[in-house]
């Protein structure tokens, strides 16, 4: 019992220290797990209880505007819904998205989670984001387009648990293949969102970043004034530049690891520009939102790709802890 | 005038009290059959879970402000000590006291920004605070994602009970005792281990308390 005891706590520390003895795939599922909770609790601010029309069903409503008819017939619907009943709706949408964080958290339910997810998040695409304005013409990457929770949703798929030792980007959903074919599409989807609608109008652009400045702190509104100029004044160039980066982006998955590295860096830091100073934190700063928009989830995807090296992935998967050692099979 | 969700916060106030009481038999249990390991985070435990059950209930407060702050400025530098021996003594990794660092640190922050909106929760969010505290909302959402995080990770880890065992100095500890070849202590330990001081509800414990506090510093500072 010394001995094994001993060995377990050994083996702990050695977890503790050893960052390769991580399972990778296994912290991207929590990073994501992680993403989920702060949208379970940003869900449960005081001003999403509100009914009327400064609540959370009247953000709802907003979305309905630009879509066809009946789509945005339904989002008026579902938002009346919730108008009637904040209080416990609200609660239950907050409740499913811990309940998706936790139940990533766990091994027995991940795909259950994962899969709740995939659903969740179709459904807020609809009723929540009006589809990410695809119908409307306003969905480019810039804003958030086309819906982050679709981001959410992709993520589900590719980081689906596998039982294999494949490289990052695939899964049991997904095999290497299919993954990278998943990405090049998205990739090429996002490029094409850039350029079409509102995604290459200056004015739309400058004046989607403004609306979102009220409420944010001093620093931030400086950095979005730099974004609202710049995009006011040359925003069908930045448009047709980021189009032409996440083209590339797309196919650069074919080309060798140290280059396809090189354009993952580059695509991460875009990501976080955009997501600060256009997404201006998906307006979680200035209070109201119900998520952090597309930045955090572009960035876990593009790290998901991250080409490794052999063996890299798993290095270490002990599973005995004190616990274990300490109760045995009881 | 936004309704607040007073049910929620009375509920996460009845929890936070429950964890205290908990981590309260948890230093009793560990001053009565062994060693301190693990001491510190349950008296960080019992601070924090009395503090935020006064803060999302402001009746249930007691206590000057100035008194808790005193104890989490003393907490915050005992945890950052605890850290920094911990990182010369094994090396570079993440200690359970770091977070347990933040955390009395963030529970300053709460009483430093702004006391006078810690009233009722209702009304809150990081936009409408900012005006009447100095916080930057950045730091607030830093702070929340981390405390996530923090629970997330201890959740998933397959090291339980890690604010008293799996820890460098729970080696440590237990490394000494083989070598004293002092079998009866090690099983007063383990015994322990097998029932108040259960890893999974000590570890529940500090999830709970994480994710709480995330909510409170989303909604508060």
């Amino acid at each position: 019992m010394l001995r094994e005891t001993t060995e377990s706590l050994e083996l702990a520390v050695r977890r503790q220290t050893n960052p390769h003895s991580r399972d990778l795939f296994r912290i991207f599922q929590l990073v994501l797990a992680t993403i989920w909770l702060v949208d379970g609790f940003l869900q449960l601010q005081p001003v999403m209880f509100q009914g009327g029309s400064n609540g959370f069903s009247s953000m709802l409503r907003s979305m309905a505007t630009g879509n066809p008819g009946l789509v945005a017939q339904s989002i008026r619907w579902d938002a009346a819904f919730i108008s009637h009943h904040p209080v416990i709706t609200n609660a239950l949408f907050a409740v499913i998205q811990i309940a998706i964080a936790l139940g990533i958290v766990w091994r027995r339910t991940i795909r259950g989670a994962l899969a709740l997810s995939i659903v969740w998040c179709l459904l807020v695409w609809w009723f929540g984001e009006g589809l990410g304005g695809i119908l409307s013409g306003g969905a480019t990457p810039l804003t958030g387009g086309p819906g982050a929770v679709l981001f959410y949703a992709l993520l589900a798929l590719l980081l689906w648990p596998r039982t294999q030792r494949e490289p990052l980007g695939a899964s049991d959903f997904f095999n290497t293949t299919a993954a990278k074919s998943v990405w090049t599409i998205s990739w090429i989807v996002l490029s094409v969102l850039c350029v079409v609608g509102n995604g290459r109008s200056s004015s739309s652009l400058a004046t989607a970043t403004k609306s979102l400045q009220a409420g944010q702190p001093g620093w931030l509104g400086h950095i979005t004034a730099w974004s609202v100029t710049l995009l006011g004044h040359h925003g069908e160039v930045v448009a047709v530049c980021v189009a032409i980066f996440f083209l590339l982006l797309g196919f650069a998955i074919y080309l060798p690891a140290p280059i396809f590295r090189l354009f993952l860096v580059t695509g991460i830091v875009l990501s976080l520009i955009i997501w600060v100073a256009v997404e201006q934190f998906g307006g979680v700063l200035a209070g109201g939102a119900t998520d952090p928009n597309s930045g955090p989830l572009l960035v876990l995807l593009l790290v998901c790709y991250w080409p490794l090296r052999d063996g890299q992935l798993f290095k270490s998967r002990g599973n005995e802890g004190v616990v274990e050692v300490v109760y045995g099979n009881d | 005038m936004i309704e607040s969700p007073s049910f929620l916060y009375y509920f996460l106030a009845v929890v936070m009290l429950a964890i205290s009481g908990y981590s309260l038999l948890l230093v009793a249990n560990t001053g009565r059959r062994f060693q301190t390991l693990g001491l510190d985070v349950e008296i960080s435990h019992i601070a924090m879970g009395l503090a935020m059950a006064g803060m999302f209930i402001h009746r249930w407060s007691f206590g000057p402000n100035l008194a808790w702050e005193l104890i989490f400025a003393v907490l915050s530098i005992w945890f950052l000590y605890a850290t920094f021996r911990s990182l010369v003594r094994f090396g570079v990794h993440l200690p359970h006291t770091a977070i347990h660092a933040l955390m009395s640190f963030t529970m300053l922050l709460m009483y430093w920004y702004p006391a006078e909106q810690m009233g009722s929760m209702g009304a809150r969010s990081m936009a409408q605070l900012t005006k009447g505290s100095h916080l930057d909302p950045g730091i607030s959402l830093l702070l929340s994602v981390v405390l996530f995080a923090s629970a997330i990770f201890t959740m998933a880890s397959p090291n339980r009970g890690s604010s008293l065992f799996g820890t460098h100095h729970a080696q440590a500890f237990v490394t000494s005792v083989v070598e004293r070849d002092d079998a009866q202590e090690l099983e007063v330990v383990i015994e322990s281990v097998r029932s108040l001081s259960a890893p999974w509800a000590a570890d529940g414990a500090h999830i709970v308390m994480a994710m709480a506090m995330g909510f409170m510093v989303l909604l508060m500072v």
